[in-house]
């Protein structure tokens, strides 16, 4: 795999009992009402060792030691130590362009192109994990929440919210759901009460425009009316929503019907992403049949998006490098690639729209690279 | 009233090209039953984030929506089990991934013992801490319901309790390093 443009996670040793969550060098937030993580400080006479301090304590319990300078952490982060395989990884981080927790790795969607195949096992301390990594963080940054399917342990998420709020926490949200949970009623009225005031946006997938595709690429039956009835639970009741469509080759001609589909029956949206594929996971297995290049998704973008704007419906092109598509598209691609898992070819270096353009996944490498031409 | 306001959606919503096709097609699945008012929310006119006129399509103040949004590397969690303190023994050191020579362990205590567990509770702020991260993990484990307020009352030790009992230890009310251990609560 390529190297991504910042490294998020570094080897460690002497960790093999210290797993857990950290607050890096010191606290962000002056609250010491809340559960406080223990402390990862730097040794000032060794270069490479850490102290693992308790709260409200200045003697050390434990060390690590780094084998790599932590130059992309800042102070206040909260990063975890997985013993086990000897790593230190980040989970909110202040240089990163996007943070997003992971509650669970459960779902009851089955998306042919997953790059995170869903699992089984439970999984419920995550969301403690989550709560507690963003009430120690400090920043009020946006904050992706992500599975799995978050809300496919209603009790769990549920908590997990009024936690935040119990806190008088205000971090923004971003949660990415199928949003079937929400066409039951009282499921949505009860999540959008205790979000209150709460600045919360819903990225939630539409891969087709009637449920034979949907259900499908998903692989759950009921998928789509589900998840169109909980998106218009959750406009009913006030909240943002992003629409994600991933055009894959069985929905890629359907592209404009889908966007059709939303401006006549959903068109409160917030707005439209079209992401294009990452090849990783189910994604990766099932590439031969999913996989279209893209610049073979031109015309269905570009009519796509005429659509949109025909009806004021605001629409961006996620995932897509600028070498690749049509040059009316490259204003509504974004560079929407997180840094950990971007990264540019060589030939990229000689490219005049470098800077504008999102890039690749590192995961795209190999025969799953489509080859970079170069602005010159 | 609700039926009229529906319509009025309908109305603000009314799509031109395609409308039918759309409309057909959509009507042929036959569970669409469900979208009626009595599975629907309906967004009342005076809702005080009511979309339909607030018309939610510019949040300026949060200008990095653009993010493929997916978080780093796997499930980070190490399952949970009880490891009683008295059989422990450190887990076989992996290689050294960068070849370096070996370094001696650690001489810190690597997990909660409970000389240091009693030591940490005299410490009023310390106390508090462990307790309000003990109320924590065992809310998300469907076993507290609780204010997370750092104090040991009934409704933790009860919550305590139930814990121990489903992980096959005593059934007591007592917050010990075990427990604590178990739950992923390290360095007191």
């Amino acid at each position: 795999m390529a190297e991504a443009i910042r490294i998020d996670t570094a080897a460690i040793i002497d960790a093999q009992d210290w797993s857990g969550l950290y607050v890096l060098e010191k606290y962000n937030s002056a609250n010491t009402d809340i559960p406080l993580l223990p402390i990862l400080t730097k040794n000032p006479k060794k270069q490479n060792e850490y102290f693992i301090l308790q709260p409200f304590s200045t003697e050390a319990i434990g060390s690590i030691h780094i084998l790599k300078q932590l130059d992309h952490f800042s102070p206040g982060d909260i990063v975890y130590i997985d013993g086990r395989h000897g790593k230190i990884r980040g989970i909110l981080n202040a240089k990163a362009n996007a943070n997003t927790l992971l509650v669970t790795e459960q779902c009851d969607n089955f998306c042919k192109f997953c790059s995170q195949p869903p699992k089984t096992k439970n999984d419920v301390e995550l969301y403690e994990k989550a709560a507690l990594s963003i009430l120690n963080y400090g920043r009020n940054d946006l904050t992706g929440i992500s599975g799995g399917e978050p809300t496919l342990n209603k009790n769990a998420f549920c908590t997990f919210l009024q936690t935040l709020n119990s806190f008088n926490n205000t971090t923004p949200l971003h949660i990415l759901t199928n949003g079937r949970g929400f066409s039951e009623k009282k499921f949505c009225t009860d999540v959008t009460e205790t979000l209150g005031e709460r600045f919360c946006l819903w990225g939630i997938p539409i891969y087709g425009y009637e449920s034979q595709i949907h259900n499908y690429l998903v692989d759950a039956d009921n998928a789509f009316i589900e998840t169109v009835s909980g998106i218009r639970n959750l406009l009913g009741s006030g909240q943002a929503i992003e629409i994600r469509i991933v055009p894959v080759r069985d929905n890629l001609k359907s592209l404009p019907l889908i966007i059709d589909f939303i401006q006549s029956n959903l068109n409160q949206v917030t707005y439209v992403s079209i992401m294009n594929m990452e090849p990783k996971g189910l994604a990766r297995k099932n590439f031969n049949s999913l996989f279209v290049p893209q610049h073979d998704q031109n015309s269905a973008l570009l009519e796509a998006i005429e659509i949109a704007e025909t009806h004021s419906l605001k629409i961006r092109l996620f995932n897509y490098a600028l070498c690749q598509i049509d040059a009316y598209l490259h204003k509504y691609a974004c560079k929407s690639i997180s840094d950990w898992k971007n990264y540019y070819t060589d030939e990229c270096n000689a490219c005049t729209k470098k800077t504008e353009c999102g890039g690749m996944f590192t995961s795209a490498d190999g025969r799953f690279l489509e080859k970079p031409r170069a602005f010159i | 009233m609700k039926k009229s306001f529906a319509y009025l959606a309908s109305l603000i919503s009314a799509s031109f090209a395609a409308k039918d096709t759309i409309a057909s097609n959509v009507i042929e699945d036959r569970s669409i039953k469900m979208l009626d008012d009595d599975h629907i929310i309906i967004s009342k006119l005076n809702h005080s984030v009511s979309n339909l006129l607030a018309a939610h399509r510019s949040h300026r103040s949060h200008s990095s929506h653009s993010s493929h949004r997916s978080s780093a590397g796997g499930g980070y969690s190490a399952p949970r089990t009880y490891t009683p303190p008295s059989t422990y023994t450190p887990p076989a050191k992996k290689a050294d991934p960068l070849g370096q020579t070996a370094r001696p362990k650690s001489s810190y205590p690597s997990v909660i013992k409970e000389s240091d567990l009693v030591k940490s509770l005299t410490d009023k702020d310390k106390r508090k801490n462990i307790i309000m991260r003990m109320q924590l993990a065992l809310q998300f484990e469907g076993l507290y319901s609780g204010a997370i307020d750092g104090v040991m009352g009934e409704r933790t030790r009860n919550a305590v309790k139930a814990y121990k009992k489903l992980n096959g230890v005593t059934s007591d009310g007592v917050m010990d390093a075990e427990t604590l251990n178990s739950l992923g609560i390290k360095g007191f």
